[in-house]
């Protein structure tokens, strides 16, 4: 199993007015699978996938990812556990504005203590079709390319796991689409386990499985 | 551990060439900061090293003994004659009458021999260097000539005596080792000075007995000699390695004045390293969660941000260091005529030094708060826009700020001329920051509780002086630190200007 979590909750806010935000998710995903979760907005989306990754901690349940127990985790042992392990794309792009494509597709295997840090970069970088930009500026580059840099940014090290949270919210549709196909292709290419979070029941569909969110709880799963 | 610093290193330069903007507050704070030290100490070395350098002509001798009111008896005459060659001068106050209108003004009158004077040379305006003038002669000072309007060739008398004016003075090689003086000075020969008749039971003069020692006597021992012999004499006795000691005890006191310059400095240099360290890592909050979300742990940040914050912090200590140690040729050039002597032309690598310590101290000690706080930014940030930071330290940057603080404080005792001066200031300086603390946490407090104005404005005003986040705090206290200094360093001036001004008797004694 890439996930297994069961009876996950999370509760955050101040002690006084907590907001109870995850209330008891299972959810356990194969290696090499893929799986798209959908949701209203506030469903807890984006939540879950905090805790998945090892971002955030969870208020009580068990989660286990890539074999690792992260209830038994710290903060910091959880970033050393994502290290080459874990993937993430988000919204956002969230590139570091001051380091070029190149500085930014490295600094996660840098941190990670890998010998060719820049040189893996580079050849991701050529994969995802930027290998004409290296040495651009985040604000120099395109939002679609910006995310390409992204994608780069979490496959580089070769990740077992990847979790991109709407990775195409910010981008027009034609451009959504290439993205959305670079991160597929790239996933199968590298057999990586994906967990999208997306509104689009379009792209969802191109995933083995689909899990459904409302008010804090999985209430739908299909095939 | 060192791969660990190397990894950090690469990311941290790499983030900072392209913009160093973000730390300039923290440069500008230090490099001000630890200029003034630098200048303070390098200015205080060199007036201080020139002082002893020039210890044998300011003194006009290695050793000199200071009667008042009586000459040296000739039993003593002969004790300091088997010590050295010998000179001897009377310096007494006295009424300078003379120039067209018979004006009559409060003088120095001094009274040299023929051995004067041993150590630099006495010039006239001229540029000539010149002996004891002949018996009948004078040589006067350019204010006495001026306000008396007196040339060479004209007479001044003094006393019953009148005297032919030799020579207008260039420059009197003992000046500073005078200490105060009440005219301006007028010099003739021991030999004239009986003619004079002012020299009676009673009369104040102090005459100075200064000694040439051979290369190879202690000038310390010798006074410890004279002293041992002639134990009632009321001899005043300074060795040359204390040349003008009233010039010395002026130095000491705007020594002291500049060191709290110095200190305020510092706090100042301290609030703005944690103000701009603060606001920086504030604008990096993203950043330091994408890091995080790409595998950095806290400490990764903390060493990221600790090696761009030291490296800006070094290079405006280094031009600090830069600045402050030229400082005392600019002041020269700009106020040398102020100083007792010009410093003389030298780095001086002990203040250098101090005040470097000093900068990297203030920067560990006003940048490891922010940082602490930065390395809890969480990685699930960047999913929310809302997150809560521990305010608190953790207890390893506890320590740290603890260890630099003491550090500052305990050089800033130790290297004080009085430590206890020292020690008061910085006490005081923190009972003030505890009150300042107080009172914007009160302002806070009041302000959550008053009741919402109508007025939109005022409204947001008001809020704004309690909302999570506000400035409220830092603004009150450097508020109030920059005028409390302000207040304290007018106060001192003040002070000061008064001591040093020479106190005019209205009348003559
Ligand atoms: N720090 C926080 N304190 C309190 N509540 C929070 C905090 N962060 C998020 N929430 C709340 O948790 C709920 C779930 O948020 P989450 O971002 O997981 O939803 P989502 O399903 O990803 O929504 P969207 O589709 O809009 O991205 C929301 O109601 C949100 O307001
Ligand atoms: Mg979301």
């Amino acid at each position: 199993m890439a996930i297994r979590a069961s009876n996950v909750t999370l509760t955050l806010g101040a002690k006084d007015a907590p907001v109870q935000i995850l209330r008891g998710v299972d959810l356990s995903v194969l290696y090499g699978s893929s799986i798209a979760l959908l949701g209203p907005s506030g469903s807890g989306k984006s939540s879950l996938m905090a805790v998945l990754a090892g971002l955030e901690q969870a208020t009580s349940g068990t989660v286990e990812v890539a074999g690792m127990d992260f209830g038994a985790m710290n903060e910091d042992e959880l970033a050393r556990a994502r290290r080459g392990r874990i993937g993430v794309v988000l919204q956002a792009f969230h590139l570091l504005p001051t380091m070029t494509a190149l500085e930014n597709v490295a600094i996660p295997m840098e941190l990670a203590g890998m010998s060719d840090a820049f040189q893996d970069a580079e050849r991701e970088l050529n994969v995802v079709g930027l290998g004409h930009r290296v040495d651009h500026y985040p604000s120099q580059l395109s939002g679609g390319e910006q995310q390409r840099v992204a994608i780069a940014r979490a496959m580089a090290a070769m990740p077992k796991i990847i979790f991109a949270d709407e990775p195409t919210g910010n981008l027009d549709s034609e451009t959504g689409a290439g993205i959305i196909d670079l991160l597929f292709t790239r996933r199968a290419e590298l057999n990586a386990t994906l967990l999208i979070i997306t509104h689009d029941p379009e792209l969802a569909k191109r995933c083995d499985r689909i899990v459904t969110m409302q008010n804090g709880v999985i209430v739908e799963q299909t095939a | 551990m060192i791969r660990l610093w190397a990894i950090a290193w690469h990311i941290a330069r790499r983030d900072l060439s392209v913009r160093i903007r973000g730390l300039r507050l923290l440069a500008i704070c230090l490099f001000l900061g630890v200029a003034t030290l630098a200048a303070i100490g390098s200015l205080t070395a060199g007036i201080a090293t020139e002082l002893s350098n020039r210890g044998q002509s300011l003194l006009g001798g290695d050793v000199e003994v200071e009667t008042a009111q009586r000459m040296a008896s000739a039993e003593e005459l002969s004790a300091f004659r088997s010590m050295g060659q010998l000179s001897e001068t009377v310096r007494l106050c006295a009424m300078a009458i003379g120039g067209p209108d018979k004006d009559s003004l409060l003088a120095e009158l001094k009274a040299i021999d023929n051995a004067y004077p041993f150590y630099g040379t006495l010039t006239l305006s001229d540029g000539l260097t010149v002996k004891a003038p002949a018996k009948g002669q004078i040589y006067i000072g350019p204010t006495l000539s001026e306000r008396l309007n007196i040339r060479a060739g004209g007479t001044v008398r003094f006393g019953e005596a009148t005297f032919t004016v030799a020579g207008i003075i260039g420059k009197e090689p003992d000046r500073l080792g005078e200490g105060f003086t009440l005219g301006p000075v007028a010099i003739i020969s021991l030999a004239s000075l009986p003619d004079t008749k002012l020299i009676q039971p009673g009369s104040l003069f102090q005459a100075k007995y200064r000694i040439k020692l051979p290369r190879s006597a202690d000038p310390a021992a010798t006074v410890k000699a004279i002293e041992s012999r002639f134990p009632s004499a009321g001899f005043e006795i300074t060795d040359r390695s204390n040349g003008a000691p009233g010039t010395r005890r002026f130095i000491e006191r705007m020594g002291q004045f500049l060191t709290l310059v110095g200190l305020a400095a510092l706090v100042i240099a301290g609030i703005g390293v944690g103000n701009g360290v603060g606001s920086y890592l504030e604008s990096k909050r993203t950043s330091i969660a994408t890091l995080k979300v790409t595998g950095a742990d806290s400490a990764m940040i903390f060493r990221i941000f600790m090696i761009q914050i030291m490296a800006v912090a070094a290079i405006a200590i280094w031009a600090g260091l830069m600045t402050g140690s030229i400082a005392p040729q600019a002041i020269g050039l700009v106020i040398g005529d102020l100083l007792p002597v010009p410093a003389g032309f030298s780095i001086y690598p002990v203040p250098l030094l101090v005040s470097a310590v000093y900068g990297v101290l203030i920067a560990v000690a006003f940048a490891l708060p922010p940082l602490a706080r930065a390395r809890t930014i969480p990685a699930a940030g960047l999913f929310r826009a809302v997150s809560d930071i521990k305010a608190r330290a953790d207890k390893r940057s506890m320590i740290g700020i603890t260890a630099a603080i003491a550090a500052i404080i305990a050089l800033a005792i130790s290297t004080a001329r009085e430590p206890l001066f020292s020690a008061g200031f910085i006490a005081a300086a923190f009972t003030l920051l505890l009150i300042l603390t107080a009172i914007a946490y009160a302002l806070r407090w009041v302000a959550m509780r008053l009741p919402r104005p109508k007025r939109p404005l005022l409204r947001l005003a008001l809020a704004n002086l309690h909302r999570p986040g506000a400035q409220t705090q830092a603004l009150v206290v450097a508020l109030g630190l920059g005028l409390t200094l302000f207040t304290t360093l007018a106060t001192i001036q003040t002070s000061i200007n008064n001591e040093t001004r020479p106190k005019r008797p209205r009348t003559r004694p």
